[in-house]
């Protein structure tokens, strides 16, 4: 039941992804090569850059992922070769605690909300995920146009109970040649995690992932809230590189910013980015209000389209009053519920009146439509 | 925005009297011939500032795009206007089309008192499409554009046209929105189809039918079918214009598609007006023109005459004192009863040919009759004489010396004359002059002329912008080629597509056999299951399908036949019963002797027969690495075979074509291309540069230019930065422009013709390529500095089958980007080219595993005479059929007069070593000295510097990445020269060449020992109709000059840039209709931009 009103939530996202330059696509009933199966796929497209997760069903249940291709959880941020840059698969994972053990949230279920909405200028994705007898895990994504090429990350840890939040990269390249060296590097320390693991706690808010001798134009910039974080880990690989943060008890949120840098040398970068850049953006993160009042105007513009069309005022005048209220409150969900009244209602009047067209004229004989010649 | 200067070399289309003024949008500084120093000042201006600013952070996400979803109206086409004086409010209408036909509503709205909106549609039943390309700009997903519409449906119009698109195109609440204005509001909607729309699914809008309107019933028709019906809808009207004639392209959204003709435009005209006629009526505006009317009486050739005294078909326009309008064909009876005209349909340019007129009753009224030859599509008259007719004859015939028409095709004309000279009875032949014409820098468009607004597109496409040459798919019978031709662009016809896949038996079989007939295409079906191409039936297939794609096309002297884009082949393909017994005879042919096999396989065959034939996975397992070698090498000499054999087969029809393919993968590089003329590679650095080092004067272009999401294209810079790049490296002698496809996401246009905003961009850059500064770049050979680098296809190979052996790739893209920062030259030498290390010093050997004894033998003969080797892993550890030697064949030579073996990956040198700069100084340490020409700094990694040597001149060229703007580097020279600008002019005298990059990431300077004069030439006046004489200076082939003359108005009139005799303009004759006064000629050195300008008096 739940899903189901998850679901209805969901569809509102269509209408509000024409607000501004983001927009939420929630896709349903989409082909998957395997039979038995098809996917839904939930898409937050910003001006800059897209996130994407997409899931496997079978008989209109959730597949939970087992193996590759279950299960996506897409970035496009920045643009590297052959599949470099932020994870393109799945870069981002945030574990939660269940009762019956921890599990990465976004992949366990499919999103309870997801809706896209300008607010100040700002572009932002809201996307709540329902996590089984511990909470609601909330993420905000977020573009500012101050900050071109960065998305903006916060992970709320008041709901469900967050252990640990992963995001991966591959740095300049996803394939694995002969001789290249994978690094993470932060303002204290550079690892090289072909021969060595990274375990620290953060003293400093940026870490840069580069490589060396093989795709070292490109590279991926990370920049966290160091405060709330207790742990940093990154495997030993040669492949792809993953940041692994442990929130400190009582932390209410992980912020993270995703850059990246390309066709650059990678010593300019650790120079620059790790010196001076990495901090500005912190500030930046930092000063990021979250809770920020959606912008009304494209609500205002459904309302209209539907006074043009004929809808009932009353009833318009009061889904107006209660998107105010929902505005003012920041709910996200019930702004998302707004939009979707109004839709359904332009919905059901554009139904009924070519309904009306397709009656026959009062007392003559019906004439033959096309449509009912084909049939 | 200009109005002063029509686009084509003259008046485009003389016949509309009064200007025929196509107006581009193109920024002033793009066009105007005046003030062409101050301009370009300027613009570099402007594009330094933008130049920074895109050089700061390359914006991820989707691109901004206005030329797929707006319209400018910018560009006027000719046309008669049907606004009247009625002081009427404009029709604000609403426009829901097909973006491919845009064009139309502009001109709609230029004929009549319209205020549009438009809403662009990609093709097909809907408002969007997302996919990799698409998605790539802004505002085209199905959301976006839901959006767009949600807007636009905000306004209130008086009518809603929907052109090629049906009303279900849009959801259901746009309909319901749109309907709901027409039957609340008293809007109107029009929807205009080709072959008729299907019956919107609301009954209640049918339920009153109206009278069909009187003035649709006079309209002329094209179509005998078409209809024009409307139906009462509440307080509006829904009417429906349907064509009814066979489906036409996407690039008409309200007319139908017309026979490309001189006849074009006057159908065209009245299509349009019928269109304005059914938006009125459809608006509920009167439809009846009212008195006192205007009436304009046009001819078939859309020229506004006084009377229709002459035989033949003519037009009336009525416009009302309402607004209203109307056209009604008038035809007048010929005094001769009808006339044809007889003529070769292909005449060879410059020869004579015989017109001859034919008409059916002799008339005493008939005294002349006057000979015309008329270029396509412009117009322009270049021959008139007038011939007696004898009393009572019925016939009458001339002899035309010379058409004089420079395009690919024209009309032979005759018209009849009674004694005062007034014309009888015209008629016509199209005759087309076919020239094969590849120039020096070819421009070649995917998609044609046709698609679009063709007569603009003539004019923009091909006139303006030079894009001569279209690459398409040959219609049945070569509708399609003879279109272009008439608008004088060239054709590449997309002949076949290779592609060599594994049937289910493994046997190699062609997977795209199109080009068939259907009797072909039966027999093909019948020899399912083993289509090896050796077979005799199959090579017949081929050879049926080639002649198939042909029929008519040598008539129009296609630039080059292309044998496909992507063409390909599978090594997994070759297992069939014919494959193994061809597989044999290429062993015999490979080994000559069945002891030589036994050698490199390690086996003990009897004989070629029981040869085993290897699938590569298995030849692969059991170490034979030779087999695994042979099949691959079957493999690719088949698909060689496929393109000489197709080449074969396209030349007996139409002898000396060149032939090739692009865009495709390219086996054994030199055995593929050895018998074309022409190849694109699937580009990449090393390819491109063996390409052009192998190829010689083979026609080579890599597609750039629409690709919004990838292939290096479009970067909204105001750069051409793929074609500047190639150009500057010289790996391409053409601009392949991925589409020119109106409507697409990959065009250079908007709907309505405009030039796309970056595409507008590179206009200044566009022009100096085409008018010498790219013909000076391809023509020049790169200066000699004596080092090579070995291109070994078996080398390549071995590297696939056994990762141990390292890719000749891996250190040949090092070696070559380090001759780029250096401003090194380099060629290519291969087995097949070995004749080339008699001047070299330095050779490098990446990756040669896998050499023959003859290729070894040549090289211990190098080393022995001084030269250089430079390996970096063992050579020669291979035969040239994969056998191991056992050990390498030139081991020994390295460590010895100076050769160096590296022992391991060049490219990882570096790594291990102090990184970049060791790795520099280590192979520049292998190189020949550089004295001159060598950057006097270190250069960006990305930077490429190249010199040319041109006669008595130099040319550096260089390229700098955007990414690190405002680089700047000086370049030594031995002593005090000379410096110019190509296509700009003198730079200064010094003994460096400054390299700066913060205009343009692109700098081409040519260098001199004595300062040059500018070119001196005479050129003589002309009478109209006469010929001018035109005294070029010495030509000097690589030296290119580039004539351009304008007439009196500043009308551009001929264009030509030429270095030889082959290419010099044969000879300038001036058109009996062209304009009098006093021309300009121009002649610029392209190598120094000096120029010289001379004027020229045309008229009696």
């Amino acid at each position: 039941m739940k899903t189901r009103s998850a679901i209805a939530v969901l569809t509102a996202a269509a209408a509000i992804s024409a607000a501004g330059a983001v927009r939420a696509v929630h896709k349903t009933h989409q082909p998957d090569k395997r039979p038995g199966f098809e996917r839904e796929s939930f898409a937050g497209v910003f001006d800059t850059c897209s996130i994407k997760f997409d899931y496997s069903l079978t008989n209109g249940v959730l597949y939970r992922c087992r193996r590759w291709g279950d299960y996506f959880c897409n970035i496009l941020l920045g643009y590297s070769p052959r599949n470099g840059g932020w994870d393109r698969w799945d870069f981002l994972h945030v574990y939660v605690k269940t009762p019956k053990g921890v599990v990465n949230a976004l992949s366990h279920s499919m999103p309870a909300l997801f809706t896209g909405y300008s607010a100040g200028g700002a572009d932002f994705i809201a996307a709540e995920w329902e996590v089984e007898g511990s909470g609601r895990l909330k993420l905000r994504f977020a573009t500012f146009p101050s900050h071109r090429g960065w998305l903006f990350l916060r992970v709320e840890t008041g709901g469900a109970e967050v252990v640990r939040v992963v995001l991966s990269a591959h740095p300049g390249n996803a394939a694995v040649p002969e001789g290249r060296e994978r690094h993470l590097a932060t303002k204290e320390r550079d690892w090289l995690l072909n021969t060595t693991s990274a375990e620290f706690a953060p003293a400093s808010p940026s870490i840069l992932l580069y490589s060396l001798y093989v795709d070292e134009k490109f590279g991926n910039k990370l920049v966290f809230s160091n405060d709330a974080v207790e742990k940093v880990k990154s495997r030993r690989t040669t492949s792809g590189v993953s940041v692994d943060c442990t929130p400190k008890k009582g932390a209410p949120a992980l912020d993270f910013a995703l850059g990246y840098f390309a066709h650059c040398d990678p010593s300019d970068q650790l120079t620059r980015f790790l010196g001076e850049d990495g901090d500005a953006v912190s500030a930046f993160l930092k000063s990021i209000k979250w809770n920020r009042t959606p912008d009304a105007g494209e609500f205002r513009l459904s309302v209209d389209i539907a006074r043009q069309m004929g809808v009932d005022g009353a009833s318009l005048d009061a889904a107006e009053k209660k998107f105010r209220a929902a505005a003012a409150a920041a709910d996200i969900a019930a702004v998302a519920g707004c939009f979707e009244e109004v839709l359904t209602l332009r919905r059901e009047r554009a139904r009924a009146g070519l309904d009306e067209y397709s009656a026959p004229p009062a007392g003559r004989k019906p004439a033959e439509t096309g449509r009912e010649r084909r049939r | 925005m200009i109005s002063d200067r029509p686009l084509s070399g003259g008046d485009f289309h003389p016949r509309l009297s009064g200007k025929y003024d196509i107006i581009l949008a193109f920024s002033d500084d793009g066009l105007k011939a005046k003030g062409v120093v101050n301009m370009k000042k300027a613009l570099f201006c402007k594009l330094s500032a933008l130049f920074c600013a895109a050089a700061a952070v390359p914006a991820p996400g989707a691109m901004q795009c206005r030329f797929l979803h707006e319209m400018t109206g910018e560009v006027v086409t000719p046309h008669h206007d049907f606004r009247g004086s009625a002081a009427e409010r404009p029709l604000k209408t609403l426009f829901l089309l097909d973006r491919g036909g845009g064009r139309d509503a502009v001109e709609a709205v230029q004929r009549f008192n319209v205020a549009p909106t438009y809403f662009l549609m990609v093709s097909g039943n809907r408002i969007a499409v997302e996919d990799m390309y698409e998605s790539a700009w802004k505002g085209t997903t199905l959301h976006e554009k839901t959006r767009e519409l949600d807007v636009k449906l905000g306004e209130k119009y008086d009518l809603y046209v929907f052109g090629r698109k049906w009303l279900t195109s849009v959801n259901e609440e746009h309909r319901y929105r749109i309907l709901k204005a027409v039957h609340d509001e008293g809007a109107g909607l029009l929807l205009v189809s080709d072959t008729g729309t299907p019956r919107i699914p609301y009954r209640r809008v049918y339920a009153e039918k109206l009278p069909v309107p009187e003035f649709a019933a006079k309209f002329p028709r094209e179509y005998e079918k078409t209809s024009l019906q409307g139906w009462r809808f509440g307080r509006g009207r829904v009417v429906e214009l349907a064509w009814r004639c066979a489906s036409g392209t996407p690039h008409f959204s309200l007319a139908p598609s017309f026979p490309v003709n001189d006849e074009w435009l006057a159908k065209y005209e009245n299509a349009m007006a019928l269109v304005g006629a059914a938006m009125r009526y459809a608006a509920g505006r009167d439809d009846t023109p009212s008195e006192p009317a205007v009436t304009r009486l046009r001819d078939r050739f859309n020229r506004k005459v006084a009377d229709a005294t002459c035989g033949g078909r003519y037009f009336r326009d009525v416009i009302g004192a309402n607004g209203a309008v109307a056209v009604e064909e008038v035809v007048t009876a010929s005094p001769v009863g009808g006339m044809y005209v007889e003529a070769d349909e292909a005449v060879k340019p410059g020869t004579p040919f015989t017109v001859k007129a034919v008409w059916t009753n002799a008339s005493p009224l008939v005294a002349a009759a006057r000979f015309e030859t008329v270029e396509s599509p412009f117009g322009r008259v270049m021959t008139r004489r007038e011939c007696p007719v004898a009393a009572g004859a019925t016939e009458v015939s001339a002899e035309i010396a010379d058409a004089r028409i420079s395009t690919k095709a024209g009309y032979a004309r005759v018209t009849l004359l009674d004694r005062s000279g007034r014309a009888l009875d015209i008629a016509e032949k199209t005759v087309f002059f076919p020239e094969r014409r590849v120039g020096d820098y070819v421009q070649m468009g995917w998609d044609t002329v046709l698609a679009m607004h063709p007569f603009a597109g003539a004019s923009i496409l091909v006139d303006r912008l030079g894009f001569d040459l279209g690459l398409t798919h040959p219609s049945s019978g070569g509708g399609n080629i003879r279109a272009m031709a008439v608008l004088n662009q060239s054709s590449v016809p997309y002949m076949v597509r290779i592609g060599l896949g594994a049937a289910e038996n493994g046997s190699s079989r062609q997977t795209m056999w199109f080009f068939l007939d259907r009797e072909a295409a039966k027999r093909m079906k019948e020899l399912e299951g083993d289509l090896c191409f050796y077979r005799p039936e199959v090579k017949r297939l081929w050879a049926d399908g080639i002649r198939n794609r042909m029929r008519n096309l040598p008539k129009y002297a296609p630039a080059f036949y292309s044998l496909g884009d992507e063409n390909w082949f599978s090594e997994t393909a070759g297992f069939g019963e014919w494959d193994d017994r061809f597989f044999r005879e290429f062993l015999k042919l490979r080994y000559g002797t069945i002891e030589a096999l036994n050698r490199d396989w390690r086996t003990n065959c009897a004989d070629f027969a029981s040869v085993p034939h290897l699938r590569p996975e298995t030849a692969k397992k059991i170490g034979n690495l030779a087999a695994w070698g042979d099949h691959r090498a079957y493999m690719e000499k088949m698909y060689a075979d496929v393109h000489a054999f197709c080449r074969a087969e396209i030349r007996k029809l139409d002898p000396g074509a060149p032939v090739g393919a692009e865009g495709s993968v390219p086996g054994d590089l030199e055995l593929t291309f050895e018998r074309l003329e022409f190849w694109g590679p699937y580009s990449n650095l090393i390819e491109d540069e063996a390409l052009r080092s192998l190829g010689g004067d083979r026609i080579r272009m890599l597609w750039w230019g629409g690709y919004p999401s990838s292939h290096g294209g479009r970067a909204y810079t105001p750069f051409p930065l793929p074609l500047m790049s190639d150009l500057a490296k010289g790996t391409v002698m053409g601009n392949a422009w991925f589409t020119v496809n109106v409507g697409s996401n990959h065009s250079m246009f908007y709907s309505d013709l405009k030039l796309a905003d970056d595409v507008e961009g590179y206009l200044v850059w566009h022009d100096r390529f085409k008018n010498g500064l790219a013909q000076l770049l391809i023509r020049n050979p790169m200066k000699d500095d004596g080092v090579l680098l070995y291109w070994s296809h078996p080398s390549r190979s071995a590297s696939f089958a056994d990762g141990r052996y390292l890719s000749p790739y891996d250190g040949l893209a090092r070696i070559i980007r380090h001759c780029y920062r250096t401003g090194r030259s380099f060629e290519f030498v291969s087995a097949r080219t070995l004749g080339r290390l008699k001047n070299a010093r330095t050779v490098f050997l990446c990756g040669a595993t896998a050499l023959s004894d003859a290729e070894v033998a040549v090289l211990r003969d190098f080393a022995a005479d001084g030269g250089r080797l430079v390996a970096d892993v063992e050579p020669a550890v291979l035969n040239d059929r994969l056998a191991p030697r056992g050990k390498g064949a030139l081991t020994d030579l390295f460590g010895k007069n100076g050769s160096v073996m590296f022992g391991g990956r060049i490219t990882l040198s570096e790594a291990k070593g102090g990184r970049a700069g060791e790795f520099e100084s280590a192979i520049a340490g292998c190189m020949p000295a550089q004295r001159t020409y060598a950057p006097g700094a270190r250069m960006h990694e990305d930077a490429v510097l190249r010199t040319r040597r041109g006669p008595g001149f130099d040319i550096v060229t260089a390229m700098w990445p955007v990414s690190a703007p405002g680089g700047k580097v000086d370049v030594t020279l031995t002593g005090g020269r000379f410096i110019y600008e190509p296509m700009v002019g003198f730079v200064g005298e010094a003994g460096k060449v400054v390299l700066d990059f913060s205009a343009a990431p692109f700098v081409c300077r040519t260098v001199f020992e004595v300062k040059q004069e500018a070119p001196d030439f005479e050129i003589s006046g002309a009478a109209p109709g006469g010929e001018a004489v035109f005294r070029p200076p010495p030509l000097v082939p690589g030296r290119f000059l580039h004539l351009e003359i304008t007439d009196a108005a500043g009308a551009v009139r001929r264009s030509v840039v030429f270095d030889r005799k082959e290419n010099l303009p044969r000879r300038l004759f001036v058109g009996v209709d062209e304009p009098r006064g006093e021309w300009r000629a121009v002649l610029t050195d392209c190598a120094t931009g000096l120029k010289t300008t001379k004027t020229m008096k045309v008229g009696k």
